[in-house]
C-alpha cells in the first residue's frame, strides 16, 4: 500500500456503510412507529427523529449519487412508469412521519404513463419532500400533468416559498455552492443533473423553482421529456 | 382495485419470504399478514428456497440480493429459472441494501419483477406488492397459458387483454412480439416492434428490432440498429451481448471481442457474459483478455447453474498456452495455477468420466509445455484405454491430438485429427477446429506472429510487391510449417512472379512442390482441399 490513498473513495465507501446503518435504523423506527402508543406516534421528538434520520439517509443517498456522477458511473435506467403509482409510492414512503405530523398530503395526477428512472427521481423528490415537511404550515399537494411534451412533477407546500434568489430555472452550477451560509443547495445541483440526464431527442430535463403554486408556498417542479 | 378485494387476493397467494436474517424475515411476514397474506413460507438462503419451490408451488416470492456464503439473490432467481421451477404466474421481487453499480446491473440482468431497496416501509412494499399483484391479475390469462406451454393461445389471449387493459399496453405488446420471435414469426414481431418505436424510442423496442434482425439472419442490419441503440443508451448491456453476436457472423471476432469487453466493463457479474468474452478472446489469440475472462468465469459461475466443467478446462487450456514452453517464474505460476484449476475441477465433478479424461489430457500438455514430457507420458498412459480414436468425443479428441503436438508427436496427432474428421464430416464446427489445430498445431506467440505475417503477405501480394510477399509467407512458414493457406499463397505468389518473367525455373518449381509436400496429409474435408489440388495440377503440368 505504497500508493497514496484516494480521499473521495474512502469518504463514498464510508457513505455507502453509513447510508445502510442508517436504513436499518429507519426500518426499526418506522417498525417502532406502529407498536407504541398514539401520544407517542404523534409525538414531537418521535416526529423529529424519524424526520432527521430520513434526512441524513436521503443527503447520503444523493452524495453517493454525485459522486457517482463524477467518476461517471451513474446509470440512468429509463422505464415505463405509471406516474399515478409512482408518486402514491413516493408518499407511501413518508405517509407514517406526514401523520405523525398531522400534515395533510394532497395528490393528483390521472392514470398515465412516464418514462424516467424511477431511483433516480424518487431520490429527488424524497429530498423535496424532506424540505417541504420543515417549511410547510399545513399542506403538501403532489401532482403531475402534460405540458408541452414534459412529464411535469409538482411539489407545493403552503410555507413561506422560495426566496428570491433560488426562484427560476437558472440553477447555481457545482462551482457557486455556498459552504459559508449553511445552504449548500445541493440537493438542487442534484436535481437539476439528474433531470438533465433525462432526454428525448433533442429535449432535456430541468427543474424550476417559483411561488406561484396554488398553495401559496414553494412550488418545485420538474420536467422530464 | 377495491381495498377488499385486495385483501382477498392477498389471503389466496402463497408467499415466499427468503432473507439470512430471521430478524427480517418475520418482520417481512407481519408486513404481510398486515395485507390479508394468510400462507406465509419462509427460507434463509438460496438453496433452502429452491428446495422449497420444488415441493410446492409460489405465487409470489420475495428474496434478499445479500443471502450470506451461498447464492444470492440473483443466482436464485436463475437457478430457479433454470430449474424450471418457477412459473411464469409467479412474481420474484428482490430486496437489496446494495446500490452499487456492480450489484444493480447485474440484478437488473436476470428481470426480477421488481426489486425493491432497503429500507423497506410497510406502505411501499404494500404500494409495490399492490400494483404488481394487480398486474399478475390482469396478465394471469396469458402467463397461465405459458405455464402451460401454449404459446399461441397465449399470443391470442395478448390481442384480446390489449383492448382490456390499455394500462398494461406496453408490457403485453413487449410480451407479444418475444413470443413471435420465439415462434419464428419475425415479421409479426418486427411490426410491433415498429409501432412502438413510431410513438416513442423505447430501449426495449429498439433492441428487439436488432434481436429479430439478428433471427432472421440479417448481421448488417441488427448491428446497425443496436449501435445505434447503445449510443443512446450506453448501459444496456444486453445491446452489446447481440451486437458482439452479430459481429460474429460477420466474422468480425476482433470487434466483438471489444464490444463484449465494453459489456463486462459495465455489468462484471454475469457469469455467461464473461464465458462468451473468455471464448472470443482466446480465439483472437489475446491469451491475457481470455485468462481474466476465465478466472472470472469459474469464479462467478461456482454457486450458479452455470458451474460447469468446462469453465476450468477452458481456465486451463488459456494457461497452458500461457506457460507453454515457459519455465520461467511467470510461466511455472501459470502452469501451477492450471493444474490446480484441474484439480479443483476434478474435485466438483467427481462423477463426470468425460471431464476426468479431459482433465488428464489438459495436464499432459501442461508438463510437456514446462519440459516435463515423462510425466505427461505418464499422464496419458494411465488413461490408454480410453484414447481410442474410434470412440472418443469431438472435443477429447482435439484434446488428445493437443497433448501429442505438446508431447512432440504429430505423426500420431495427424492420425487421430484424420479420423475425428471422418467421424464429424457433417460437423462443420467440428471440422472448423480440427483444422485449425492441424494448420497451427504451435503455441499462440508463434500463431499470432504467424498471422501478422500472412496478412502483411496478402497486403504486399495485393500491391503486386512480389518479392515481399515471398518474403513475409516465407517467413510465417518457419513458425507454422504445415499451414495450408499459406503454403499456397506462397506458391501463387511464386508462380505469378514465375509467369511475369515467362520463365520456368527449375528451383522455383521444386520449390512450390516443396510447398505442397507439407500438405500431404490434408484431408479432402479440409476447406483449402480444392485449392491445393488445383495448384497441385498446375505444378505438375510445369513441371513437365
Amino acid at each position: 500500500m505504497s500508493d497514496k490513498i484516494d480521499f473521495s473513495t474512502v469518504i463514498a465507501s464510508a457513505v455507502h456503510d453509513m447510508k445502510n446503518s442508517l436504513g436499518m435504523l429507519l426500518h426499526s423506527v418506522d417498525q417502532l412507529r406502529a407498536e407504541l402508543p398514539a401520544e407517542i406516534q404523534h409525538s414531537q421528538r418521535f416526529n423529529t427523529l424519524q424526520y432527521e434520520a430520513q434526512r441524513v439517509h436521503g443527503d447520503l443517498v444523493q452524495l453517493l449519487s454525485i459522486y457517482r456522477l463524477d467518476q461517471n458511473t451513474l446509470t440512468l435506467n429509463v422505464e415505463e412508469q405509471n406516474v399515478r403509482d409512482f408518486l402514491e409510492e413516493q408518499l407511501a414512503r413518508h405517509q407514517p412521519l406526514l401523520d405523525g405530523m398531522g400534515l395533510t398530503v394532497t395528490l393528483e395526477c390521472d392514470d398515465q404513463e412516464g418514462y424516467f428512472d424511477s431511483n433516480l427521481i424518487a431520490g429527488i423528490l424524497t429530498n423535496t419532500i424532506n424540505n417541504a415537511l420543515r417549511y410547510t404550515s399545513q399542506r403538501i399537494h403532489l401532482s403531475a400533468r402534460h405540458e408541452e411534451q414534459y412529464l411535469v412533477i409538482s411539489i407545493q407546500d403552503d410555507g413561506q416559498g422560495f426566496p428570491e434568489h433560488m426562484r427560476g430555472e437558472a440553477l447555481p452550477d457545482q462551482g457557486t455552492v455556498n459552504f459559508s451560509n449553511g445552504s449548500t443547495q445541493l440537493g438542487l445541483f442534484f436535481a437539476d443533473q439528474v433531470a438533465r440526464l433525462h432526454h428525448q431527442g433533442e429535449k432535456r430535463g430541468f427543474i424550476r423553482l417559483n411561488n406561484t403554486g396554488t398553495l401559496g408556498g414553494g412550488n418545485f417542479e420538474v420536467w422530464l421529456p | 382495485m377495491e381495498e377488499t378485494e385486495r385483501m382477498l387476493l392477498y389471503r389466496k397467494l402463497r408467499f415466499l419470504v427468503t432473507d439470512d436474517f430471521e430478524n427480517f424475515r418475520k418482520s417481512l411476514r407481519q408486513m404481510l399478514r398486515t395485507f390479508g397474506a394468510e400462507k406465509i413460507e419462509m427460507a434463509a438462503n438460496g438453496n433452502e428456497t429452491i428446495a422449497k419451490c420444488s415441493y410446492e408451488h409460489f405465487d409470489v416470492l420475495i428474496c434478499d440480493y445479500n443471502l450470506g456464503s451461498g447464492k444470492n439473490g440473483q443466482q436464485t432467481l436463475e437457478a430457479l429459472r433454470h430449474q424450471r421451477v418457477l412459473k411464469h404466474t409467479a412474481l420474484f421481487v428482490i430486496v437489496t441494501a446494495e446500490t452499487s453499480r456492480d450489484i444493480v446491473m447485474s440484478a437488473r440482468e436476470y428481470r426480477p419483477d421488481t426489486y425493491i431497496i432497503k429500507p423497506i416501509t410497510q406502505a411501499v412494499l404494500k404500494k409495490r406488492l399492490d400494483g404488481l399483484i394487480e398486474q399478475r391479475q390482469a396478465l394471469y390469462p396469458i402467463n397461465h397459458a405459458l405455464d402451460l406451454g401454449n404459446k399461441q393461445e397465449a399470443l391470442q389471449l395478448c390481442q384480446q387483454l390489449l383492448e382490456q387493459h390499455p394500462r398494461y399496453r406496453n408490457a403485453i405488446r413487449k410480451l407479444q412480439a418475444e413470443l413471435h420471435c420465439q415462434l419464428g414469426q419475425h415479421k409479426q414481431a418486427r411490426s410491433i416492434y415498429s409501432g412502438v418505436l413510431a410513438n416513442r424510442e423505447l430501449a426495449w423496442a429498439r433492441l428487439g428490432m436488432g434481436q429479430v434482425a439478428l433471427a432472421s439472419g440479417d448481421a448488417d442490419e441488427a448491428i446497425a440498429e443496436l449501435e445505434t441503440l447503445i449510443t443512446n443508451q450506453p448501459h444496456l448491456v444486453e445491446a452489446y451481448d447481440h451486437l458482439a453476436q452479430a459481429l460474429r457472423l460477420k466474422g468480425k471476432d476482433q470487434q466483438a471481442q471489444d464490444i463484449l469487453q465494453q459489456a463486462v466493463e459495465i455489468s462484471p457479474l454475469a457469469v455467461l457474459r464473461q464465458r462468451d468474452l473468455a471464448r472470443v478472446a482466446a480465439q483472437n489469440q489475446d491469451m491475457d483478455t481470455a485468462v481474466g475472462a476465465w478466472r472470472a468465469t469459474v469464479k462467478l459461475g461456482e454457486n450458479s447453474v452455470h458451474d460447469d466443467p468446462e469453465n476450468y478446462l477452458g481456465l486451463s487450456r488459456v494457461l497452458s498456452e500461457l506457460s507453454d514452453g515457459d519455465d520461467s517464474t511467470e510461466g511455472r505460476q501459470y502452469a501451477d495455477e492450471a493444474l490446480n484449476t484441474l484439480r479443483t475441477l476434478g474435485g466438483r465433478f467427481k462423477e463426470d468420466p468425460g471431464a476426468d479424461l479431459q482433465r488428464t489430457l489438459v495436464a499432459a500438455r501442461i508438463y510437456a509445455g514446462q519440459k516435463q514430457p515423462d510425466k505427461g507420458h505418464t499422464l496419458l498412459k494411465q488413461i490408454k484405454d480410453q484414447l481410442d480414436p474410434e470412440v472418443l468425443t469431438a472435443d477429447q479428441g482435439l484434446e488428445y491430438a493437443r497433448a501429442l503436438y505438446a508431447l512432440k508427436d504429430p505423426g500420431l496427432a495427424q492420425n487421430v485429427l484424420n479420423r475425428l474428421a471422418e467421424r464429424f464430416e457433417n460437423d462443420s464446427e467440428v471440422l472448423e477446429a480440427i483444422e485449425a489445430l492441424m494448420d497451427e498445431p504451435v503455441s499462440f506467440q508463434h500463431k499470432r506472429k504467424a498471422r501478422t505475417l500472412n496478412r502483411e503477405g496478402i497486403s504486399a501480394f495485393e500491391n503486386n510487391q512480389l518479392e515481399a510477399a515471398t518474403i513475409a509467407f516465407s517467413q510465417a512458414l518457419e513458425l507454422v510449417p504445415q499451414h495450408p493457406a499459406l503454403n499456397l499463397n506462397l506458391v501463387q505468389v511464386l508462380l505469378k512472379g514465375a509467369n511475369d518473367q515467362q520463365s520456368r525455373d527449375k528451383t522455383l518449381l521444386q520449390r512450390c512442390q516443396g510447398c505442397l509436400n507439407q500438405l500431404r496429409h490434408l484431408p479432402p474435408q479440409h476447406r483449402q482441399y480444392k485449392r491445393y489440388q488445383h495448384l497441385q495440377e498446375r505444378i505438375q503440368k510445369l513441371m513437365h
